[in-house]
């Protein structure tokens, strides 16, 4: 809301300076956000929070700075008066529910002549943001300012069979209002009808058969109290916010409709000419509560703020802000109309605070507690995961939760993201269903200024419905991206371009460093749309991911010129596992055994399978089975491929004789040729 | 003589290799390769104990001899190489770059997240997390926004399919932990959080939050500018002051902006602070009775205080980031920073 300095000096005297009024306001919690100087009035722009409607007007800001600085009103504008009646004017009104309208008033001027504004008058109404049209929409929009009560004029000879009827629309009813638009209307709208039809959206915008003409003659000022919900709502579905709409959702003053309506016709008379028609109408369903009461005790003040006030301390402020305070140690305020936000004792208390400021409240953090503090378990997993994968030089990265549907397309993945009914821009439509993407895009992003060596992870939750339950859910995945050489280029000279086995040594570490064994990766199921090289990851026989080298189709979508590697794991069946309750071991007591094995192995064998048989056949007595040489060559017949494996044999219940290892050795390699028909190179 | 012929194929193997040799690096690998502490006669010469004891001094005596054997070729071969490339190789020059491996950078986003946690915790709280996807309920009705409340304005929402939404705060984990037990409650619970605005300097449509609640009997506003006090010194450092003015949010009352002494310019102004000596940082307030009934709570029994703030603003002043975007973009040369 913009307001200006010079108008808000009409009603209460400002002797300090606009910078130490801004802090002040700000102080007071009337947020100053920014101010600016128009020729010799400054404007001030503030921050009105939605529970307070009653600042939403010149006086109803100079009314809050009075109680600041503890000066006098010098006028007021709501100090008019004069006998009202039911139906006083010319146009009869009538109300179809309460409920919707519970007080409407109104007068009619005859014979105005409609012409441009005074220039100061277009001024005031300019530098607050509201565009000057004639001298009858002008004043209305200025009490309207001035007063904060939203005001109508209707050209009255437009008013068919001079009634005014409030009710909801029908069905089959519309309107064009003013900005030009025809707008069908239902049940769920308020409007003001004359005997015919529709002429207004009520608190909302008036029709374009209605509206103030060069040529008009006789008006008829509308001055009203509507259902905040039912406005709102109005004026959300028509996508159709005014200064009016505005004002009435956040509840206007029912007292405030006589004094406005009687100083629109003041200035109507004093600005365009005509004269009063009739008298003032007033249709007003009473509420059975009239004033508002607010009681409490001082002891519960103190008690609740930690302070120590007196009830002076505590009468004075709130008092300057025109609540009647009575009583001793028990008090009963009496709230004003315009600040019906005041309901509940606790409300009374802010209103004390703001006035003596939060610095009179002694700080007291002192607070023990039988319990300490603590992080549930998996954050404390996650704290681990990633400080791996930093030890091993990935970068974590943060992305936003939005891709677009499109960018999911060439992964395949077979999932229907999550769609967002109203995305900010085209590109963020939909709820991320992997991190994949936003790992990619990182990736390209930073290739476009100029890096060449990347290792990323993020870590974050991905949204997916679930295909039986249709709930959201919601679950942890952790991804990598890696591209480029393994190190700098340096003068040693030792460099390599990063391949699959890097990222699944980075994997399998993860595992490791997190005491997680029993993983696998194992062929890749289904469509291989993602990746050119890669596999999917086990733990027991859950699939928890996949790694490997991105397809082709996938670089060129994401415009990526370079090899990239990429992992994304399941974060919960890892969360599962992790334990912190370490299971000691006794350190080995007996030597161990090597043995070196050179198998020829045919094309098709993994070293998995050839790993499970060792394993199995072993007997439990294979430590560790390392794979430190392979190669292809012209010795070795065509289809075979040579893999050497260096065997550790130990046992927990003695030293292993050369028979006992023999045995074993010899036990494995029966199993591996009848099994994968692998030999011993050479032998054959 | 199946071992002595082995032996000899080794020995010729390491005599072929000698000879292709032409630095004293790789002289020095071949040493490695088969004398070092792993090399492949040492550990044959080690593995000499495991055999049977018939056999153990001939294959002893046949491998010390190709130990010498080794040792003198590589001697030899040592003396053999270019004189100034021998030179060149002893000056040892110990300001050359060190082999460095790559190290990775948390995004300050979590070390500035992993902090506040910690202070809080330190403090006594306990940290519980809840979904992004939430309903009208937990993420507004509860916390004392009706439907048809102009308060809802001030968080613009996005809706997915069935009238879910992504959550505008953290606060429906407070809803979810009230409900679920009696006080004391006393937690934080750090995330994600969503409102419709587009990218810029300032904003985000997605942004992370940090929100605390503490429940119990007897809590007042009192604990609350402490409680805030120390926090801000914690991560603003000690000669930090903190400051609240009014403010209005539906689920507290009183609701106060905290507001924290410039860090970089002490209160004289700057550009961080906008020249005003004060950031503000964070929302809080008393706990509204309304929320209290929402959840089951006796509003005449207990008392409790809120508050909450976006990492991404606690995060900018702290370290002169000027732009929210950056946290999102993930540029390497960023990220690198911290």
């Amino acid at each position: 809301m913009k307001v200006s300095v010079e108008w808000l000096r009409e009603f209460v005297d400002i002797d300090i300076g606009i910078t130490e009024l801004a802090c002040k306001l700000t102080d007071q919690g009337v947020s100053v956000e920014g101010v600016e100087k128009v020729g010799k009035d400054y404007i001030l722009d503030l921050e009105i929070t939605p529970n307070r409607p009653d600042l939403l007007s010149v006086f109803g800001i100079a009314r809050e700075i009075k109680a600041m600085l503890q000066k006098d009103i010098k006028k007021n504008p709501f100090k008019i008066t004069e006998e009202v009646q039911s139906n006083g004017s010319d146009i009869i009104v009538e109300i179809e529910d309460y409920s919707d309208c519970p007080r409407y008033t109104g007068c009619s001027v005859e014979n105005i002549e409609v012409r441009t504004s005074p220039d100061w008058l277009r001024q005031r109404l300019e530098v607050m943001g509201v565009r000057s049209l004639n001298n009858i929409v002008d004043v209305t929009n200025y009490v309207l300012l001035e007063m904060g009560q939203p005001l109508h004029a209707f050209d009255a000879e437009c008013i068919k069979g001079r009634r005014i009827n409030v009710r909801r629309a029908k069905d089959d009813e519309s309107i064009i209002t003013l900005d030009g638009l025809t707008r069908k209307l239902d049940r769920d709208l308020l409007v003001i009808a004359d005997s015919k039809k529709p002429i207004a959206l009520a608190g909302i915008m008036g029709d374009e058969e209605s509206e103030i003409k060069n040529n008009t003659k006789h008006i008829f000022i509308e001055s009203a109290y509507f259902n905040p919900t039912l406005i709102r709502r109005g004026a959300r579905r028509l996508n159709l916010s005014t200064e009016s709409s505005f004002r009435f959702e956040r509840k206007a003053d029912i007292h405030a409709l006589i004094p406005a309506l009687l100083r629109a016709r003041e200035l109507i008379i004093k600005f365009c000419g005509g004269i009063m028609k009739g008298g003032v109408t007033d249709i007003y369903k009473k509420q059975e509560v009239e004033t508002e009461k607010v009681t409490f005790s001082i002891k519960w003040l103190n008690d609740f703020l930690g302070s120590n006030f007196s009830r002076e301390e505590i009468i004075e402020p709130l008092t300057l802000l025109d609540l009647n305070v009575k009583g001793d140690t028990s008090l009963e305020v009496e709230v004003p109309s315009f600040r019906r936000d005041l309901d509940i004792k606790e409300d009374i208390a802010e209103e004390v605070i703001r006035m003596v400021g939060f610095d009179s409240i002694p700080m007291r953090s002192t607070i023990v507690f039988e319990k300490v503090g603590s992080l549930p378990h998996s954050s404390l997993k996650i704290g681990k995961i990633k400080e791996y994968l930093v030890s091993r030089g990935y970068d974590e990265v943060v992305n936003v939760s939005f891709i677009s549907s499109d960018e999911l397309k060439p992964f395949k993945m077979g999932i229907k993201p999550i769609a967002i009914q109203n995305p900010i821009t085209s590109n963020l439509t939909h709820m991320r269903s992997t991190l994949i993407v936003g790992l990619l895009k990182t990736v390209k992003r930073n290739m476009n200024i100029g890096s060449r060596d990347m290792r990323f992870f993020e870590l974050g939750n991905v949204f997916i419905q679930n295909q039986t339950s249709g709930k959201v859910e919601e679950p942890l995945k952790i991804a990598g991206v890696i591209t480029g050489k393994v190190k700098n280029q340096d003068w040693r000279g030792e460099n390599r371009t990063f391949d699959y086995y890097d990222l699944k040594g980075d994997i399998e570490g993860l595992f490791s460093f997190v005491n997680i064994n029993d993983n696998r990766f194992e062929k890749i199921k289904g469509e291989l749309s993602l990746l050119e090289e890669g596999s999917d990851i086990y733990i027991e026989k859950e699939k928890v991911g996949f790694v490997g080298s991105i397809s082709a189709e996938i670089s060129d979508y994401f415009d990526i010129s370079k090899k990239v590697l990429l992992f994304e794991i399941e974060l919960a069946p890892l969360l599962n596992r992790i334990s912190f309750d370490y299971n000691f071991k006794d350190l080995p007591r007996y030597p161990a055994v090597l043995r070196d094995l050179c198998l020829l192995v045919p094309g098709n064998v993994t070293h998995q399978q050839i790993e499970d048989i060792i394993r199995k056949s072993g007997k439990g007595l294979v430590e560790k089975i390392q794979l430190f040489d392979t190669y292809y060559n012209n010795k070795i017949t065509r289809g075979l491929r040579s893999l050497t494996y260096s065997l550790t044999f130990r046992s927990d219940s003695g030293t292993l004789n050369d028979e006992k290892v023999n045995a074993t050795v010899d036990e494995i390699l029966k199993e591996l040729d009848e099994g994968l028909g692998i030999n011993l190179r050479g032998e054959k | 003589m199946k071992f002595e012929k082995e032996i000899e194929d080794i020995k010729n193997e390491i005599l072929s290799e000698l000879n292709l040799s032409s630095s004293k690096k790789e002289i020095e690998d071949i040493r490695i390769k088969y004398l070092g502490r792993k090399g492949i006669i040492t550990q044959r010469l080690k593995d000499i104990k495991n055999l049977d004891p018939k056999v153990r001094p001939r294959h002893g005596k046949v491998l010390n001899i190709l130990k010498s054997t080794i040792e003198e070729e590589l001697e030899r071969k040592g003396q053999e190489v270019p004189k100034e490339s021998r030179e060149e190789e002893r000056f040892f020059d110990y300001t050359m770059p060190g082999d460095r491996r790559w190290l990775g950078h948390l995004h300050p986003l979590t070390t500035t997240m992993d902090e506040i946690v910690d202070v809080f915790v330190r403090m006594g709280f306990t940290v519980k997390y809840g979904p992004d996807v939430e309903t009208e309920f937990y993420n507004f009705e509860a916390l004392n926004m009706p439907k048809d409340h102009p308060s809802r304005d001030i968080q613009d929402t996005f809706y997915l399919e069935n009238n879910l939404l992504l959550r505008t705060q953290t606060s429906p984990v407070q809803i979810r932990v009230m409900e679920s037990r009696k006080p004391p409650v006393r937690i934080i619970s750090p995330g994600r959080c969503y409102r419709v605005d587009n990218f810029d300097s300032s904003h985000s449509p997605v942004f992370h939050q940090i929100e605390g609640l503490y429940v119990d009997k007897n809590v007042t506003l009192s604990n609350l500018i402490g409680t805030l006090n120390t926090f801000a010194k914690a991560i603003f450092g000690e000669s930090t002051r903190t400051k609240l003015t009014p403010h209005y949010f539906p689920f507290t009352e009183p609701s106060a902006e905290v507001h924290v002494s410039c860090p970089f310019c002490k209160e004289k102004g700057c550009t961080t602070c906008k020249h005003t000596g004060w950031i503000e940082i964070m929302g809080c307030g008393m706990v509204h009775p309304e929320v209290f009934r929402k959840v089951g709570y006796d509003p005449d029994k207990y008392t409790g205080f809120a508050f909450g703030m976006g990492i991404e603003r606690v995060c900018m002043p702290r370290y002169g980031i000027h732009d929210m975007r950056l946290f999102f973009e993930n540029d390497q040369r960023f990220i690198h920073q911290f």
